[in-house]
């Protein structure tokens, strides 16, 4: 609705986000509000535990206006589940080969950098993806081993993805970046590299996520390097 | 290539004459449809049966809701179906320790109505519809299901005119509160103070025991 900027660069207090847990809860948040307070989700779990219960009621408010559905959107369901494989059934091994070959390219190359208040609302998948990790039923807080400002990585196993969030991240100097990586047996592989913002805030998308992998931060001259070679700031494992 | 704890809990005699054992009691409670949680417990192990029963239960909520918000049977079809698939790929990934079945999937057919709509075309005819006044006559012609109703009808009755107002207009109107606060012309912390509110006197009233 034609937001000024300097609306989108308002920069939240703790006290005002906590605020939105209401809002987000009946998706009444636009795009980018919805981005900050999925942000500050990842790191709050006292707003987690209130949206729980809040969910319960809108529940309540959905069942309200319950409608049959046409019988034959049942038959078309029941069709594209049956060309599905549930994802317990997909061998883990061949999903992480091909995403982490193909997808973490991608991801490194589209990474989603995202300072609270300054969001990316360019792609409207990125900011899907990372709410849906955030409110998997199966979304785990790792522990971070951490010299680093605050930063935490939240991680569903069923969807294979997880969300890092990091706030007050020095600015890395000139054009230097943060790179993520995942370090399974044979090695690091880059996982997405980011500049926090202003606010030093920055939110990562990382895919091929799957538990026995380490997750690791290191500082480097550019992204997109084969191999780490900044000391590592921060690691985890998932 | 049901997995055996899967047709254990299914094993409750079905069309018997005979009593079932107490266990079945608990499991059936008050409906004589099988627990939302069991169903998912068989749904992550790719049990069909168990999503057809999943969807028999679950459906008219999911599609009545993004019917609601999308206000186009063909879209809110499509909502449906998408909500169902992600519901049958993340099924094993469901911890009741988190939340309902019903909430979480609820969550995620909102979520989804709401993107559509937002990012339509429809949108625009949208703001048309929606009434900015009147919020109790829906209350009224609410269509509210069998057991749930007089417990949601006297939780929805907790709620001031202006609490609801704002909550439908967001919750099944899919604006968001700027866009509220616009039409209403109220300050934005006025109405996310009544969401607030309005959500939260709704949670006590429908608070006890919601398993």
């Amino acid at each position: 609705m034609g937001s000024p900027v300097s609306d989108l660069l308002w920069v939240k207090t703790m006290d005002d986000m906590h605020d939105l847990a209401a809002a987000y809860a009946v998706d009444a948040l636009d795009d980018q509000e919805r981005a900050a307070y999925e942000a500050h989700l990842a790191g709050c779990p006292d707003c987690r535990e209130e949206l729980a219960r809040l969910s319960d009621a809108t529940a309540s408010l959905a069942e309200t206006v319950a409608v049959t559905p046409p019988p034959e959107l049942k038959e078309r369901v029941m069709t594209a589940i049956a060309a599905e494989e549930p994802t317990d059934m997909i061998p883990l091994d061949s999903r992480r080969r091909s995403a982490l070959g193909w997808g973490l390219v991608a991801v490194a190359a589209s990474v989603l950098v995202v300072s609270v208040g300054l969001l990316v609302s360019n792609n409207a998948g990125q900011d899907g993806a990372v709410a849906a990790v955030l409110e998997a039923p199966d979304a785990v807080e790792v522990d971070l081993d951490s010299d680093v400002g605050g930063a935490r990585f939240v991680y569903s196993e069923s969807l294979g993805q997880g969300v890092f969030t990091g706030s007050e991240l020095d600015l890395p100097e000139g054009n230097r970046v943060y790179e993520l990586w995942l370090i399974d047996e044979e090695g690091p592989t880059a996982a997405g590299a980011f500049r926090p913002e202003s606010a030093e805030e920055a939110t990562v998308l990382v895919e091929g996520i799957e538990p026995g992998l380490t997750l690791a931060m290191t500082e480097e001259p550019e992204p997109g390097l084969a191999e780490p070679t900044g000391e590592v700031l921060l690691s985890a494992e998932i | 290539m049901e997995a055996v704890a899967a047709v254990r809990l299914h094993a409750v005699p079905r069309g018997v004459g005979s009593l079932p054992r107490s266990c079945s009691i608990r499991l059936t409670r008050m409906s004589t449809t099988p627990p939302l949680d069991s169903l998912m417990t068989r749904i992550a192990r790719g049990d069909s049966e168990a999503f057809s029963e999943l969807y028999d239960q679950m459906s008219s909520m999911v599609y009545g809701l993004a019917l609601r918000v999308v206000r186009s049977e063909a879209m809110a079809e499509e909502v449906t179906q998408e909500v169902f698939l992600q519901v049958w790929r993340q099924a094993s990934g469901f911890d009741a320790q988190r939340g309902s079945v019903k909430s979480w999937i609820a969550t995620l057919a909102h979520r989804r109505a709401v993107d559509v709509v937002r990012r339509s075309q429809s949108a625009r005819d949208r703001e048309l519809k929606v009434p900015a006044d009147g919020p109790s006559a829906d209350v009224a012609e609410m269509a509210i299901l069998g057991d749930e109703r007089d417990r949601v009808r006297a939780a929805l009755g907790s709620l001031t005119d202006l609490q609801f107002q704002v909550i439908e207009m967001a919750y099944f109107g899919g604006l968001t509160y700027r866009e509220v606060a616009e039409r209403l012309d109220t300050p934005l912390a006025t109405v996310k103070t009544r969401i607030r509110d309005g959500l939260t006197r709704l949670r006590s009233a429908l608070g006890e025991d919601d398993g």
